[in-house]
């Protein structure tokens, strides 16, 4: 029983951040029907970005644990609006498989820009972003003032390129200014970078029954994803935009003909998902204080069955998906021999599989999942 | 300056010309019908006007204003309401949220309660099932809420796909009898129908469609009588 509800909480805990990455997986497909597949990276980046964040500055802690929660989102959400703009935009009325392609593509990018961007390479890692908003601007101009390479028409607007450069920019900046934080830190020396956790919180464990505890870090992971969500739905179920994120589920051109923007709608709903990823990411960190360039696959996968278990396209159905996913996979964890046990190999990583199992299971005997409608042909 | 010229318009699907050089006018206050059958690029020009599709070659004036290379949205922004075939209800909405929805647009928030009981008094079956899921409305009701729903946006100009398709004769006579209500009321209607029959009854002027041409204009009375049209559109 005691044993039961430790793992629990520990279960819910990891579900709450599977559940708010499986949120941008739905939330995207819903509206553009594309799996982004770099909600994983977009994850790791919101950790990275906390991380430089929390060395870097030395506030109150009350302060720095809001600011190492929103800088990340807000930077999470510009890469959300810039991979929009530069990636899946363009290929807008192009066949799905192109857009899917390219988001795989994204993925492996970001994972390896990250990877290279340690130690002595930091510098060429900002160095090509550099390079990258300094193509933008000049692809910009070109247009502009030369009709060169494409002609200007009425729809081109310089504007639309300002948020992709700028994140570059911002992007690049970081990077550049990280590089003797990053050798301080031993980057190269190890694997992976340590989450600075008790720069932000003291870990305290409370009592709850018996032996069961609830450390204070697990009661924030769930005030931030409790809140986080509640926000999300009433954005969603609330507000025009997100009356018009729910019709363009529906129909599209419609939702246009109600003159609403729907570039815009689906700009706001990568800002929506790619934030939520991002404070995923802190407060996994803050949690599993291992920071690598490829620490967002795992869960961005997992999150993504999650958001298929639940039903793709449906809100409730990301959140309940992760939950079950994570709670499920904590048992696992829980009933598999691990190394301290009499065996002395260490079964653990096989819980890994259970995500898969569960896929499986869901695609075998309900492929549109808990809350999916049925697919159906368009008539 | 007419409140919607069509100038030299063609529409292709890839390699397929659905429209082939169009031209008309529609003026303030009037019910001008586009008439003719399946598939002569009747749905086409009215996607293209309200920049759901965009044109090979040709002008798109609204009030004097070149709207030909805006987007859908901008063009809604400026008064102009397309009411699509297939109704383009959203399903998956309330009937309420569908019909605020519609008001996307409107600057003017403190008035739009008043709207929405002025709305509901012209369609009473809505009001009814305001709180009911879109998706559950019957073919006619989701075809009022279709109307409705442009009746919120409140443009000056609506465009009307087939209004009066799949309903039963009474709900087309309520159809008809409420469009010409709202023209009375200063809208302007471009409506494309295949009951040439009654769209000839309440507009003042139409043209004729044949595979992406306009073979016949002229005031509703002048097609009533012309023998050719009444050949191939009024059955005899
Ligand atoms: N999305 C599309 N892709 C390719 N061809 C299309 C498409 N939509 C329409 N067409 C073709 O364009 C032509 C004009 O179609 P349109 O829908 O404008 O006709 P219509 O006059 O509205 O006909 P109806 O009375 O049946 O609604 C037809 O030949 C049609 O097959
Ligand atoms: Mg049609």
């Amino acid at each position: 029983m005691e044993t039961f509800l430790s793992q629990l909480i520990f279960g819910l805990q990891r579900g709450t951040i599977y559940a708010l990455i499986a949120l941008g997986y739905t939330m995207v497909y819903g509206v553009v029907r594309l799996i982004n597949f770099a909600y994983g990276e977009v994850f790791m980046i919101g950790a990275f970005v906390s991380f430089f964040l929390v060395n870097a500055v030395s506030l109150p802690q009350p302060i720095l644990v809001v600011l190492a929660l929103l800088v990340p989102m807000v930077t999470c959400s510009l890469l959300g609006l810039a991979m929009d703009a530069l990636a899946y935009r363009p290929l807008r009325q192009k066949p799905r498989l192109a857009a899917l392609i390219t988001a795989i593509g994204v993925s492996f990018f970001l994972s390896n820009f990250v990877s290279y961007s340690s130690g002595e390479t930091v510098r060429s890692s900002a160095v090509a972003s550099f390079l990258l908003a300094g193509f933008l601007i000049l692809y910009v101009l070109g247009v502009k003032v030369l009709n060169f390479p494409v002609k200007a028409t009425p729809n081109f607007k310089p504007i639309k390129f300002l948020i992709p450069t700028v994140s570059l920019l911002l992007i690049g900046y970081i990077f550049w200014i990280s590089k003797d934080l990053l050798t301080e830190l031993r980057w190269k020396g190890s694997s992976f970078a340590s989450y600075p956790v008790d720069r932000l919180i003291v870990i305290e464990k409370i009592p709850l029954y018996k032996s069961v505890y609830i450390t204070n870090i697990q009661i924030m992971n769930f005030v931030v994803s409790v809140l986080l969500m509640v926000v999300l739905s009433y954005l969603v179920n609330r507000t025009m935009t997100g009356m018009a994120m729910r019709a363009s589920k529906n129909n599209k051109d419609a939702v246009a003909l109600m003159g609403v923007n729907v570039n815009r709608i689906i700009s706001v709903t990568f800002i929506i998902g790619t934030a939520l990823a991002g404070a995923a990411g802190v407060l996994s960190a803050i949690t599993y204080p291992r920071l690598t360039a490829f620490m967002g696959v795992q869960p961005g996968l997992k999150a993504f069955i999650a958001a298929v278990l639940g039903g793709i396209g449906s809100i409730e159905g990301a959140m309940l998906g992760g939950i079950i996913m994570g709670v499920a996979e904590q048992f696992a964890i829980g009933l598999l021999p691990s190394s301290y046990g009499p065996s002395r190999i260490d079964f653990t990583p096989l819980a890994d599989g259970v995500a898969f199992a569960i896929l499986i299971v869901v695609l075998l005997l309900r492929p549109q999942g808990i809350f999916g409608e049925p697919p159906r042909e368009k008539l | 300056m007419s409140m919607l010229e069509v100038q030299d318009l063609e529409v292709s699907y890839g390699a397929i010309r659905a429209v082939k050089g169009i031209s008309f006018t529609v003026e303030k206050g009037e019910i001008v019908t586009l008439i003719g059958a399946n598939g002569a690029g009747k749905s086409t020009t009215l996607r293209t006007i309200s920049g759901l599709l965009k044109p090979q070659r040709g002008k798109i004036l609204y009030q004097g204003q070149d709207i030909t290379e805006l987007p859908p949205h901008r063009i809604v922004e400026l008064g102009i309401n397309h009411v699509p075939e297939g109704r383009g209800i959203f399903t998956n909405l309330t009937v309420w949220e569908n019909l605020m929805l519609a008001t996307y647009t409107r600057k003017d928030r403190s008035r739009i309660q008043e709207d929405f009981e002025q709305v509901f008094t012209i369609f009473p079956r809505l009001k009814e099932r305001s709180s009911q899921s879109a998706g559950t409305l019957s073919g006619g009701e989701q075809q009022m809420l279709s109307v409705a729903r442009a009746l919120m946006t409140k443009g000056e100009v609506m465009l009307l796909d087939e209004p009066s398709m799949g309903l039963a004769p009474v709900l087309v006579d309520e159809i008809f009898r409420i469009l010409r209500e709202i023209n009375r009321q200063g809208k302007t209607i471009l409506l494309v129908e295949q009951n040439a029959y009654r769209a000839l009854e309440i507009a003042h002027r139409g043209y004729v469609f044949e595979t992406g041409n306009i073979v016949y204009a002229g005031t509703a009375s002048e097609l009533q009588n012309n023998e050719a049209v009444k050949k191939a559109y009024l059955g005899g």
